[in-house]
């Protein structure tokens, strides 16, 4: 899942992006609230991670024109201030959800697993295709009950698939949620990947779940 | 008693002032009254016996008919004037000749004293009390004289005595007491009454003026008091108290706005420490990671450190407790040490540093202060300087006063921002240049130490152009 941070406190974003990327997620970073703006109108991002206070453009104008141009990205309102009134406004301005500054970096990858799991049918935890088990805050994959050992760009990819499961999906998509800003489209590094993931999720179960879609991309289907 | 209205204190007040002054005014009355009526029967009674010192009746007893009716006589002689007078005439030993017809039952006794007097040709009034009369008697003693052609004097031959009663007057001053008693008292209570709704007349706005201001409180400082708009002391009251709110709503929204700031600005360090501590410890890492980690809380801790710091400094100048120590010292050695530090900080950015001091000037400063607010515009200017820029020091004296100005080419500064520049935590752009983010108070700190030294800071800047510092400092 591709995360979008804008933060202008430079150590609090790079400490954010550290902690995301070891959970799998993948991250781009902006400083300011004009280029949070376009990198969030340009790209697909699961989340974006919005400070308030931001220069140029603050937080709850960029959510403002995001949501005015038709995005609906789900929007974790990171916030110093914690009056009702900041946080009604944040939250009117069209943000999902809020975080007063400092918070524990546990409750920050809680909200956004939240915000995930919203417009979803799943409401646990754990997401499951067919025998498949992913554990989110373990980040523990099972298949018929035995353990399957993931890098975190498997899980990454796994993760994306078992939440689109059904949908095909092509490498564009797949380059859009799962790598990050400096993802390089010309490699081949997707299929790589793929076949990776073939191996530890399929190759010992009689019944595949990741399929080829010739010509488009892939999918996961039981 | 300790009241708690003034209403009731100044209507107490009224009613033992008007009492004071109503009971003497009646006293007075009272007593001029009386004076004046028995004066003018005394005078009654003296111009009687004079009159009948020169009438027939100044013969001597032995010589009067006591057939002769002395009533008619006086009657005749004066008429209206004696009647209801008691008069007798008497000889020197006391002997009664002549009496008026109402003497003759009642006899009117003779004062011995006062026929001693008599004889000796002084008159006398005395008061006297008949026994079967309930008033009393006012009488005069008066000799009768005849002039004694051989000794050349005049010689006492009879004395008459003239009394009158004090009926009229007793009861005049009777009748007079029962209306001033009766009237007194009435005019107390309606000028107590009269006093109250006066009182309750003019705190009625008082009244209203509590009410409302026990209303406002810290937070509905918006609120005012409702103004009459007369020009009394009612209506100054209202400003007064408005003016008070006002100064206080400023005042709070002030604290409020700082409060909000202060925590604001230890929240985002804390953020970084928290966040970082909390990453950190999710897995195990390499002691590289460790120390970097480290490395970045200690700079983070060293920011609230003098965040903390500096507020603690701007609280005891706040409170007036001025911790400035002034000695002699040289600024060009100040400024001297300036510029290598500026060279310092410059290099990075290839920044070349200017200083041109254009005479000794030797300055009554807290030096260590001096050049804490120095450094503190230096690094401002360099920070704020693009590459390769320049920065400008010049030193000169004029007036009795030292003025150091620092310029640069740098980003300048936006002409709006120009007079929040020395509020505490304000920032140009919210964004927090580089890793050593200052604690926001650093200008303000500089413009209270100018001040200290009688000085100021002046700013003049243009957007894209670059800003000028000048700093002036009393020689």
């Amino acid at each position: 899942m591709r995360i979008l941070v804008v933060e202008d406190e430079k150590k609090v974003a790079s400490f954010i992006k550290k902690g995301l990327e070891e959970e799998y997620y993948a991250v781009d970073l902006a400083y300011e609230g004009e280029e949070g703006l376009y990198l969030a109108e340009n790209n697909s991002y699961d989340i974006i991670v919005l400070d308030v206070m931001l220069p140029k453009k603050t937080g709850l104008e960029v959510v403002k024109e995001l949501r005015d141009g038709g995005v609906a990205t789900p929007v974790l309102m990171l916030t110093a201030k914690d009056s009702v009134s900041d946080r009604v406004n944040g939250l009117d301005s069209g943000c999902d959800d809020y975080l007063t500054k400092p918070f524990a970096f546990d409750e920050l990858l809680a909200r956004i697993r939240a915000l995930l799991r919203r417009g979803t049918k799943e409401k646990s935890v754990q997401l499951k295709v067919a025998d498949l088990v992913m554990d989110l805050p373990t980040h523990k994959v099972t298949r018929a009950g035995r353990d399957i050992e993931l890098t975190s760009k498997e899980y990454s990819l796994l993760e994306y698939f078992v939440r689109n499961k059904g949908r095909i999906l092509t490498r564009t998509n797949i380059a859009e949620h799962v790598w990050d800003y400096n993802f390089d489209s010309f490699t081949n590094v997707i299929d790589v990947y793929i076949n990776y993931l073939r191996n530890k999720v399929d190759k010992d179960f009689k019944k595949k779940l990741i399929h080829t879609v010739r010509g488009v991309g892939y999918t996961l289907k039981d | 008693m300790r009241s708690r209205s003034i209403r009731v204190k100044l209507t107490i007040l009224n009613f033992i002032i008007m009492g004071l002054f109503l009971s003497a005014f009646s006293y007075l009355l009272y007593f001029t009254l009386s004076n004046t009526l028995r004066q003018e029967l005394d005078q009654k009674l003296r111009s009687i016996a004079e009159a009948i010192t020169t009438s027939p009746l100044r013969l001597p007893v032995s010589s009067l008919h006591k057939s002769r009716n002395i009533d008619e006589m006086l009657d005749y002689v004066m008429g209206m004037r004696t009647y209801g007078k008691f008069i007798q005439i008497i000889d020197r030993s006391g002997t009664v000749g002549e009496r008026t017809k109402n003497l003759e039952t009642h006899k009117m006794p003779v004062n011995k004293e006062a026929l001693l007097k008599a004889s000796k040709g002084i008159a006398t009034y005395n008061t006297i009390q008949f026994v079967s009369e309930k008033y009393p008697v006012r009488v005069i003693t008066y000799p009768i004289t005849k002039f004694n052609s051989l000794t050349r004097k005049n010689i006492v031959t009879n004395i008459v005595q003239v009394g009158s009663s004090l009926e009229n007057i007793e009861d005049t001053l009777e009748r007079f007491l029962l209306i001033l008693l009766l009237l007194v008292p009435f005019a107390l209570l309606i000028i107590s009454f009269s006093g109250w709704f006066m009182a309750s007349w003019a705190l009625k706005p008082v009244a209203s003026i509590t009410k409302s201001a026990r209303k406002i409180t810290a937070e509905n400082l918006k609120e005012r008091i409702k103004d009459t708009g007369a020009d009394d002391e009612i209506g100054r009251l209202t400003e007064t108290i408005n003016d008070m709110i006002s100064r206080l709503e400023v005042s709070f929204n002030q604290l409020v706005q700082f409060s909000a700031d202060v925590s604001h600005e230890l929240r985002t360090p804390l953020t970084i420490l928290k966040g970082g501590i909390d990453v950190a410890l999710r897995q195990r890492r390499s002691p590289e990671e460790y120390e970097e980690i480290l490395l970045s809380n200690i700079e983070e801790v060293n920011r609230m450190q003098r965040i903390v710091e500096d507020l603690l400094m701007l609280a005891r100048a706040d409170m007036g407790e001025s911790c400035i120590k002034k000695e002699r010292c040289d600024l060009n050695n100040i400024l001297s040490d300036l510029k290598q530090q500026a060279d310092i900080l410059a290099l990075e950015k290839n920044i070349s540093v200017a200083l041109d001091v254009k005479s000794v000037i030797i300055l009554m400063a807290d030096e260590l202060r001096i050049r804490q607010l120095f450094l503190n515009i230096v690094s401002n200017a360099v920070k704020y300087s693009n590459q390769d820029g320049n920065v400008q020091i010049v030193a000169y004296d004029e007036d009795g006063f030292a003025y150091v100005s620092i310029k640069d080419d740098g980003i300048g500064i936006d002409t709006e921002d120009i007079p929040h520049l020395f509020n505490r935590f304000f920032r140009v752009d919210k964004v927090r240049t580089g890793d050593e983010g200052g604690s926001g108070l650093g200008l303000s700190i500089c413009k209270w130490i100018a001040k200290e030294h009688g000085g100021d800071i002046l700013v003049k800047s243009e957007l894209g152009a670059g800003s000028t510092f000048t700093v002036k400092l009393a020689c």
